[in-house]
C-alpha cells in the first residue's frame, strides 16, 4: 500500500504538468518553457520562504511571478505576432539561466540550496502531492467539460473560426492557456521542492519536455494523459530502484540518470500511435 | 559597459577564443540551417557534437598505429557516420509513431548525455592527471594553434568552405530545393509525389554528421580529448545562430561571429567583475526571444 501510494505521489508533479502541456496543445500553442517554469517557480518558493520564513508567502509568489512573466510573454507573442515556438524556446533558456544567475546572486552559489527553515517529511510531500493531485484533476475535468471557457480552449487550436464567428478571440485562449500552464508548473516546482527539501540547479530534470511526450502518448486526452503520467511513474519507480535487485546492482549512475528519457522513448515506441504513410 | 563591447579584443586570448568559439557554432549551426530549411528542429545538437567528439577521440587513440592521414579520414567517417545516426534515429520516431522531431532529438540527446558523461569520466578516463576527459590525441593529429595562448586553430578556414558547400547543397542541387519545398509546405511536397520518408531521414543524417564534423573540429582543434560535459550548450548556441541567420547559410558566419561575441564578452565580463554566474544563457534568451519577433516584424513589414 506504501509503495503504491509512493509511486502515485511521485507521478502527481508529471500529471499535474502534464495538463498545463496539454492546456497549451489545446490552444495549438505548444509551451516549450515547462522546465525553465519549474526551476524558477521552485527557485522563488525556496528563496522567499528561507529569506522570510514564511513558506505560505514564498508559495503565493512562486505561482504569481512566473504567471504575470508567461502573461506578458504570450500577451507580446500574440499582440505582436512573434514566432511562438521560438518565444517560447527562448523562454526556456532565459528562466534556466535566471534561477542560476539569481541562486549566484542571494546564495553565493550556483549548486543545491539547503537549510533548515526548508526540511520537510516525507509524508507531507506524498499527502500534499496525492491532495494536490487529485484536486488539480478533477478541477482540470470540470474546467474542461464542464464550463464553456474550457470547451473554447480545447476547440483554439483545432477550430478558431468556430470562436470568431462566436464573437470570441482566440488570443485570449492561447494566453489563457500558457498561463494556466505556468500554474501547473509552478504547481509542480512547489512538490518537487518538498519531495527533495531542497533547491537543486536542475531540479525539473526535464519534466516539461516529458510532460510533452506524455500528451503525445495520451492521444491530447486528457484522461490518457493521467493514465499516461501514472505508467511513467511507475515505470520510473522500478527504475529507481533497479539497483537493489540483485541482477541490476552494478549498473552505472550514467545509464540511471538516462532512465526517464529512455522510458519516455521506450514509451513512445510501445503505445500504438498512427503510422506514416507510404510516402 | 564599453568594457563589455571591447573587452574581448584586449588581449589576443580572448580575441582567439572568440573567434574559435564563433568557428565551432557556427559549423554545427550550418547543420541546423539545412533542417530548418525543411521545417524540422533539432534540439539535440549537444549530444551529436558530444558523442562526436567521445568517437573522434576514441578513434584517434584507437588508430593511432596508422599513418595520420588515414587515421583522420577513417575517423571522420565513424564520426560523421555515428552523429549523423543518433539524429536519424529521430526520423525513424517520425515514420512509424509521427512523433515531432523536435521531441525525439531532445529526447534521445537527453539519454545520451549521462551516458556519455559516464563513459568519458569513468570507463575511458585518461589515467594521467585528474582530469574528468579521455585519453589525449598525438600531437601530430592535432590542429595548428594560430594565435597563441588562445584556442584559436587552423580550423577557421574550414568556415567559408562549409558555407559554400551548403549554400550550394541547398540552392544548386535537386536534393536542395526538395528540402526547401518540404520546409515550406509538407503537404503540398508530398502531394507533388516527393518522398516525406527520403527528405526526413537525409536531412536529419546530414544535420547530424555536420553537427559531428563540429564535435570532430572541438577535439582535434581546441580540446585535443572528449572533456566530460564538452559539448554543454554548443547545440543550442547553434541552432540560436541558425535562426539568427534566418536559415540563410551565408548569414551563419556573421551571426556566429555576433553570438560568440556575446558569450565570450559575457563570460570575460562575469569573472572580472567577480559576478558568480554566467550570463550568457540570459544574453541567449533575450537574443532568440529578439530573434521571435523579428520574424514576426519581417512577415509584417513585407505583407504591407
Amino acid at each position: 500500500m506504501n509503495t503504491l501510494i509512493f509511486i502515485i505521489a511521485s507521478a502527481m508533479p508529471l500529471a499535474i504538468v502534464s495538463l498545463g502541456a496539454l492546456y497549451s496543445e489545446y490552444a495549438g500553442r505548444m509551451v516549450f518553457f515547462i522546465d525553465g517554469l519549474v526551476t524558477i517557480s521552485a527557485f522563488i518558493c525556496y528563496a522567499v520562504t528561507v529569506k522570510t520564513s514564511n513558506f505560505a508567502l514564498g508559495i503565493v509568489l512562486c505561482i504569481f511571478i512566473p504567471a504575470v512573466f508567461v502573461f506578458l510573454i504570450s500577451f507580446i507573442v500574440e499582440k505582436f505576432k512573434f514566432n511562438y515556438f521560438i518565444a517560447s524556446l527562448s523562454e526556456n533558456i532565459f528562466l534556466l539561466s535566471v534561477a542560476t544567475a539569481f541562486s549566484a546572486l542571494f546564495f553565493k552559489t550556483r549548486g543545491v540550496l539547503v537549510s533548515d527553515v526548508f526540511a520537510f517529511d516525507q509524508r507531507i510531500f506524498r499527502l500534499c502531492a496525492v491532495l494536490c493531485g487529485i484536486f488539480i484533476i478533477s478541477l482540470s475535468y470540470f474546467f474542461l467539460h464542464k464550463t464553456k471557457t474550457g470547451l473554447y480552449l480545447r476547440i483554439t487550436g483545432s477550430d478558431p473560426q468556430v470562436l470568431k464567428n462566436s464573437n470570441l478571440n482566440p488570443a485570449v485562449y492561447r494566453i489563457l492557456s500558457w498561463v494556466l500552464a505556468s500554474l501547473t508548473a509552478s504547481v509542480t516546482g512547489i512538490l518537487l521542492l518538498l519531495r527533495l527539501s531542497s533547491f537543486v540547479p536542475n531540479i525539473s530534470s526535464g519534466i516539461g519536455w516529458t510532460s510533452l511526450a506524455i500528451v503525445f502518448l495520451g492521444k491530447k486526452k486528457d484522461c490518457n494523459v493521467i493514465l499516461m503520467a501514472l505508467l511513467f511513474g511507475v515505470a520510473q519507480y522500478f527504475a529507481n530502484n533497479i539497483q537493489n535487485i540483485e541482477m541490476f546492482k552494478n549498473i552505472p549512475s550514467g545509464i540511471l540518470l538516462a532512465f526517464p528519457y529512455l522510458i519516455c522513448l521506450l514509451m513512445l515506441i510501445v503505445v500504438p500511435s498512427k503510422r506514416l504513410k507510404s510516402y | 559597459m564599453l568594457d563589455f563591447l571591447t573587452g574581448i579584443f584586449s588581449s589576443s586570448y580572448y580575441t582567439g577564443l572568440w573567434l574559435n568559439t564563433a568557428v565551432l557554432i557556427s559549423i554545427a549551426a550550418f547543420g541546423n540551417v539545412i533542417t530548418l530549411k525543411s521545417g524540422y528542429y533539432n534540439l539535440g545538437g549537444d549530444a551529436q557534437i558530444y558523442m562526436a567528439g567521445f568517437v573522434s577521440s576514441m578513434c584517434l587513440v584507437q588508430f593511432s598505429s596508422f599513418p595520420p592521414v588515414i587515421n583522420i579520414i577513417l575517423t571522420l567517417l565513424i564520426t560523421l557516420t555515428v552523429s549523423g545516426m543518433v539524429e536519424c534515429l529521430s526520423s525513424v520516431f517520425y515514420i512509424f509513431k509521427r512523433v515531432n522531431v523536435l521531441l525525439t532529438t531532445y529526447l534521445v540527446s537527453s539519454a545520451l548525455i549521462p551516458v556519455l558523461d559516464y563513459l568519458t569520466s569513468v570507463v575511458f578516463r585518461t589515467k594521467e592527471g585528474n582530469l574528468l576527459a579521455t585519453e589525449f590525441i598525438a600531437e601530430n593529429l592535432r590542429l595548428k594553434s594560430i594565435l597563441s595562448p588562445s584556442p584559436l586553430n587552423l580550423s577557421i578556414l574550414f568556415l567559408p568552405v562549409l558555407c559554400v558547400l551548403v549554400w550550394v547543397l541547398l540552392n544548386k542541387t535537386l536534393w536542395g530545393k526538395r528540402v526547401i519545398i518540404f520546409g515550406k509546405s509538407e503537404e503540398f511536397a508530398i502531394y507533388s509525389g516527393l518522398s516525406l520518408k527520403q527528405n526526413l531521414c537525409s536531412t536529419l543524417f546530414i544535420d547530424g554528421a555536420i553537427h559531428g564534423f563540429a564535435g570532430f573540429i572541438a577535439v582535434v582543434g581546441t580540446y585535443f580529448a572528449c572533456y566530460k560535459g564538452f559539448a554543454n550548450s554548443m547545440g543550442w548556441n547553434a541552432l540560436t545562430c541558425a535562426l539568427l541567420a534566418g536559415k540563410n547559410p551565408l548569414f551563419v558566419i556573421p551571426s556566429g561571429l555576433f553570438l560568440s561575441w556575446l558569450y565570450t564578452s559575457a563570460s570575460r565580463f562575469s569573472l572580472v567583475n567577480n559576478f558568480g554566474f554566467d550570463m550568457s544563457g540570459i544574453i541567449q534568451g533575450v537574443v532568440v526571444f529578439a530573434v521571435a519577433g523579428n520574424i514576426a516584424f519581417t512577415k509584417l513589414w513585407r505583407k504591407k
